[in-house]
């Protein structure tokens, strides 16, 4: 069974169509990459996913159950906003999360804020924004969820810190875990992702694996994707 | 799950209300030590003091009492309505749970802070001249009086508390529709949000003259025509006050609970 899954998923604000009858699967075990331009769904299906949006009409499961307080006990999701409270410290969030999450791995959190040289007594308020999204990522890939959904994680950090986020998504999940990756970086997540689902003004435009479209557009991701949303003009 | 909502809420508010009501007991001290130094010393320097003191305690007085209902106003907006609510709204937990959370929280600071007013004005001296053994002694009095209802009386009490429990409750769960229909909307959230609770008010104002003066009418008519007071009465009155307050309470209870979980809008 797919761990997550869209069934003619449509949402409107007002008038305006975010996502339009939109069919989608992912399966456990892989990691994808949620590719499209800025304001084409990508963060409408996430909020989705973790009960933050209704849709319109259509259906969107995970593990086979519509979002709820269920499902969020098996998703661990970063959303594109600094969401930590400004007056806790670092010691107080991990607190905050092995309170509510049983699948929070403390020693994990811990050993990556010193490789950050992040303090644990340090305030939010403190922090730079780039650490505040540092922390963040830290405390949702310390989680054993069974699936990451991760909005722009390397949108708003250097080149270091967006390796080593990269790498800590990789060594950070378990192999029957999945991990959408929300982002408009192709060339920095590309060598990671096994597939790849294209979306466009609400619609899916290409889901594929990332071998596939190797072997038969005989192209890199990046590529395709500069060719599937050239501007004409 | 609502016990670890109810610790960190609780915790989030302490920070900053606790220290609150320190200083407002450190200043019924102070008030409380020039008002005995001028009694003893004829100091025109101490009466300054004195006045100045007494001044700013009551002026804290009052700050506190709003600063504590402002805070569960704030608190709820600014963890639920703004960024917070994305870690908020994807813990593995119930729109009822935070709403409680928050509610219950509300109320206890409610009592806490009258408690602390109470004990503030104590301190300060502005009660030193009653007894309590001369207060003791006019309960007992009143309550020796022949031909008194003493159950009615113990009931009209409870209704009474209940009552004042309910009030805040009704109270905040419309601040918290206001702020949650409002945020549910594109843009002008807050705007939208001062506009549905004047807008809410005004509902209740109209709803709440139509039920007195039904109440009036259908409870007190007897008591106008025939001059007979019973103990039912205030009985019926205090009860339908009760009730119109649980109907309020379970109004904006839904409506909030609707729109976090059917209409919310994160920016």
């Amino acid at each position: 069974m797919a761990l997550l899954e869209c069934k003619q998923l449509t949402k409107y604000y007002g008038s305006t169509p975010a996502l339009d009858h939109v069919d989608l699967a992912v399966e456990p075990g892989r990691i994808v990459g949620l590719l499209g331009p800025n304001g084409s769904g990508k963060t409408t299906l996430l909020k989705i996913a973790n009960g933050l949006l209704v849709p319109t009409s259509g259906t969107l499961t995970i593990d086979g159950t519509a979002p709820g307080a269920d499902t969020k006990k098996i998703v661990s999701y970063l959303p594109e906003r600094t969401y930590l409270s400004r007056w806790m410290n670092v010691v107080q969030l991990l607190d905050f999360f092995c309170d509510f999450y049983p699948d929070f791995d403390r020693d994990t959190a811990e050993r990556m804020l010193t490789t950050l040289e992040i303090s644990p007594d340090q305030r939010i308020r403190q922090m730079s924004k780039g650490t505040q999204e540092k922390v963040q990522l830290i405390l949702v890939m310390s989680r054993r969820a069974k699936l990451f959904l991760l909005d722009e994680p390397i949108g708003g950090v250097d080149p270091a810190t967006r390796d080593y986020i990269i790498r800590t998504i990789l060594t950070n999940y378990n192999s029957d875990a999945s991990v959408v990756i929300s982002t408009h970086l192709i060339a920095d997540v590309e060598n990671v992702l096994d597939d790849v689902i294209f979306i466009n003004k609400g619609h899916v435009a290409l889901q594929s694996s990332v071998a596939d479209i190797r072997a038969e557009k005989n192209c890199s991701v990046d590529e395709l994707f500069r060719e599937v949303f050239r501007y004409v003009g | 799950m609502l016990g670890k909502l109810l610790k960190y809420e609780l915790r989030a508010t302490a920070r900053i209300l606790l220290p609150v009501y320190l200083l407002l007991m450190v200043l019924a001290g102070l008030c409380r030590l020039f008002l005995e130094l001028s009694a003893q010393y004829d100091a025109p320097a101490l009466g300054i003091f004195q006045n100045i003191t007494s001044l700013l305690f009551f002026l804290s007085l009052a700050g506190v009492t709003a600063l504590s209902v402002l805070l569960m106003i704030y608190r709820f907006y600014k963890n639920l309505m703004t960024d917070e609510g994305y870690l908020m709204f994807t813990l593995p937990v119930t729109v009822d749970q935070i709403i409680w959370s928050k509610l219950l929280v509300a109320e206890l600071w409610t009592v806490v802070t009258v408690a602390v007013d109470f004990g503030a004005v104590a301190l300060c001296g502005a009660m030193k001249d009653l007894s309590l053994t001369d207060l003791w002694a006019a309960v007992q009095e009143i309550w020796t009086t022949p031909g008194l209802p003493h159950g009615h009386l113990i009931g009209w009490l409870a209704e009474c508390a209940v009552l004042l429990l309910l009030s805040p409750l009704s109270s905040m769960l419309m601040y918290y529709a206001a702020i949650a229909v409002g945020h549910s909307f594109p843009n002008h959230k807050i705007l939208l949000s001062f506009a549905f609770y004047f807008a809410f008010s005004v509902g209740v104002q109209i709803v709440g003259s139509f039920a007195s003066m039904y109440g009036l009418i259908a409870l007190g008519s007897d008591w106008i025509i025939t001059e007979t007071f019973t103990p039912d009465i205030p009985h019926a009155f205090l009860i339908s006050m009760i009730c119109s307050s649980l109907v309020l309470c379970a109004a904006f209870y839904l409506t909030t609970r609707l729109t976090l979980k059917k209409r919310l809008n994160l920016q």
